[in-house]
């Protein structure tokens, strides 16, 4: 049996705050196939942010054991673990963290920039990722011209650059209107579907959660329950998700 | 690597005005360093290789010996001085002896040459020193020569109708067929006409550098014998004539007066001063290979009993040093105060980019790759500032040197240019300038280095 895309065991995370000692995530015992949708929801504070940066080897001040494709996070030097965000994870945030300075296309290709390997098509690469979101046409565009779903389309499209195996999106439509945001669900189910590629997306949104294969609820830090979803844009039963 | 550049340049960009200030202190810090040194270096190659030369020693008799036994400077002497035991260390580059004219002489001439309708009239006695001719090989070019045309060679005789050889005189007090003797001057002359006589003298035109030439070939007459200052010879008879003829100017040359080949002086000491002062030499000049070698060389001298002159160029140098030292140091610390002023702007920078660096790690940059794009930024901005700073100094140079020569009046040995500005010193100007912006933004570079991308990317 193939060993899970991630696998998380007895992953726990504190920080200290002055006098107080915040538990962020407590025993997270997690496990994800690849070719799966996953959503995370949880009420703010829960540790679903936190959840997703130790996946994405944004965060190693944890304990437990924390696997993904196949690397345990915590053995990997600081070179190792950049290479791993470089090539096996892309991400998509609530704020878009685009660059203003750089074009669509520079955006897109600013992996390209940290690779391991020298990458002589960035270019062109970016062009085929923004074309693949929908905004090819916005290629030479500064993002300040850019509308808010526009720009979430060229931060996926930056995450998509090194078309890694997992996609990790924190509130990806927390910033968006609804219809925007049903946009980038559509594309998220898209990628997942046609890509195969595996999907973990933090968010409050029933619409978002429900769309995915299986839905992880977070309190306090501790995983209180979980459950399959079914694939479907707008289906009415993923309301219930809502936490 | 060249995506890298990009990021550089782009941040750059962005950070202009930033930038812009914190390199101001740079440019100011650097093109006081560069002029403050480029200024140091041409006073002391104007000072130092041409009025006070530091390459060599002048070993003179001691004035005075223990028994009060005279130490004499004569041709075994300098063969010890040329030839230094192997303790010394070091062997000097030249040696040759110098022999001074010890009796009356007075000359004339130069009419022609300074278009007057009477000759200058001067005084020769105490002026006038023999060198060997060797040392003065490649300060003399064809068709003239400073050779001893008597050395070995007996003149031919010559009366009224007899014609002597081209290239000779017929020395009427001798009835002998001379070549004139050849003289050497030294830039010395020149610089003290120019600077001191010519001004003072209406009429009397300065010479510039490029038509020194015109003195080459010149003749005027010296009197053997006979001074203006009353004094004859004691012995030697009756005074004589000579034509002298320049041939060259030389920095080997008596700084005042005239260089003649050494044979001549002998032979005219023998005459009218004695035996005794056509043996020894009145200095022994030791060229050094190095300046470190001054030391060493000095030592032996002494150790041998003899003196050497007092230099003013070590004076002078020594001077030249401390104001450079001063000035250097001024310099340095304003480039220091820059260096912290870069430093807290790349603080301030790298403070308002912590998110961007989130993103940065976020996509795939390694520590190592955020603090090199952080010192990439310092090493363009120093560089940039270096060359600025550079070019101030230039610019700055180029207006003294203008101002000296339209606004300050002539003396002597004055300069076209105070400043040199050697490839070192131009290399060294733009990498002290890299170097402080380095030193300044190294601090920062490690500080976003180590940011925690997660921590990072909710600075926003």
């Amino acid at each position: 049996m193939p060993e899970p895309l991630i696998q998380f065991e007895g992953v726990n995370k504190h920080y200290r705050s002055g006098r107080v000692e915040n538990h962020v995530l407590r025993d997270v015992e997690l496990s994800v196939e690849a070719g799966e949708l996953v959503a995370v929801v949880g009420t703010s504070g829960s540790g679903k942010s936190t959840l997703l940066n130790i996946i994405g080897g944004l965060d190693r001040e944890y304990a437990g054991s924390a696997r993904v494709s196949g690397q345990d996070l915590a053995r990997l030097s600081d070179a190792q673990l950049s290479h791993f965000r470089n090539e096996k994870v892309g991400f998509v945030f609530q704020q878009f963290n685009l660059l203003d300075h750089l074009s669509c296309a520079e955006n897109v290709a600013l992996p390209a920039m940290f690779a391991v390997r020298q990458v002589n098509d960035a270019r062109e690469r970016a062009v085929s990722a923004l074309s693949r979101v929908g905004i090819g046409e916005k290629v030479d565009e500064l993002p300040a011209n850019l509308s808010g779903g526009q720009k979430q389309r060229v931060a996926i499209a930056r995450a998509l650059f090194n078309r890694p195996p997992l996609l990790l999106c924190d509130e990806p439509t927390g910033n968006l209107d609804s219809r925007t945001g049903q946009q980038i669900i559509e594309l998220f189910v898209s990628l997942n579907q046609d890509d195969g590629i595996t999907m973990v997306i933090v968010t409050h949104e029933s619409r978002v959660s429900g769309t995915a294969h299986r839905v992880i609820r977070l309190e306090d830090g501790r995983i209180v329950g979980g459950s399959e979803g079914s694939i479907g844009i707008g289906d009415p039963g993923a309301e219930a998700m809502e936490g | 690597m060249g995506t890298l550049l990009r990021l550089i340049r782009q941040n750059l960009r962005r950070n202009l005005k930033h930038n812009l200030l914190s390199a101001i202190g740079i440019i100011v810090g650097i093109a006081a360093f560069t002029f403050f040194l480029a200024l140091s270096g041409g006073v002391r190659h104007v000072v130092l290789g041409e009025i006070f030369p530091v390459d060599r020693l002048e070993v003179i008799p001691p004035k005075s010996t223990l028994f009060g036994g005279a130490r004499e400077l004569n041709d075994a002497v300098v063969k010890r001085l040329r030839n230094p035991p192997a303790e010394v260390g070091v062997r000097p580059k030249a040696v040759y002896a110098k022999m001074k004219l010890a009796f009356p002489a007075r000359g004339w001439g130069g009419k022609d040459v300074l278009r007057r309708s009477r000759d200058f009239y001067f005084e020769i006695s105490g002026f006038c020193d023999g060198v060997d001719p060797e040392i003065m090989e490649g300060d003399v070019s064809p068709p003239f020569a400073f050779d001893d045309w008597l050395a070995g060679h007996k003149p031919a005789k010559c009366s009224k109708g007899n014609v002597c050889p081209e290239g000779h005189y017929c020395a009427w007090d001798l009835y002998e067929c001379h070549r004139p003797v050849p003289v050497m001057i030294s830039r010395h002359m020149i610089e003290l006409y120019n600077g001191s006589i010519a001004p003072t003298h209406p009429g009397l035109p300065k010479i510039p550098d490029f038509v020194t030439s015109i003195f080459r070939g010149k003749t005027f007459t010296m009197e053997l014998g006979r001074s203006y200052l009353g004094s004859q010879a004691r012995q030697g008879g009756r005074p004589t004539h000579r034509r002298m003829q320049l041939v060259g100017i030389s920095d080997k040359a008596t700084p005042l007066g005239i260089t003649v080949p050494i044979g001549y002086v002998k032979r005219w000491n023998k005459r009218y001063a004695g035996d005794k002062e056509s043996e020894n030499y009145s200095s022994v000049v030791m060229i050094v290979k190095s300046k470190s070698d001054i030391t060493p060389l000095a030592a032996h001298v002494k150790s041998m009993g003899f003196d050497l002159t007092e230099s003013e160029g070590e004076k002078v140098g020594l001077f030249i040093t401390l104001a450079t030292v001063l000035f250097t140091l001024i310099s340095v610390m304003i480039v220091l105060i820059a260096a912290i002023n870069i430093a807290h702007t790349f603080m301030m920078l790298i403070s308002e980019r912590r998110w961007e660096i989130g993103v940065l790690r976020a996509v795939g940059a390694t520590r190592r790759q955020i603090r090199a794009m952080i010192l990439g930024e310092a090493l363009v901005v120093g560089l940039t500032s270096g060359t600025l700073g550079l070019l101030l100094a230039y610019a700055a140079a180029r207006a003294c040197d203008w101002y000296s020569a339209t606004r300050i009046p002539d003396f002597p040995f004055k300069p076209d240019t105070y400043f040199a500005f050697s490839p070192a010193l131009i290399t060294a100007s733009v990498g002290f300038a890299a170097l402080f912006c380095l030193l300044g933004a190294f601090l920062p570079a490690n500080r976003a280095a180590r940011m925690e991308p997660a921590m990072a990317l909710t600075m926003r």
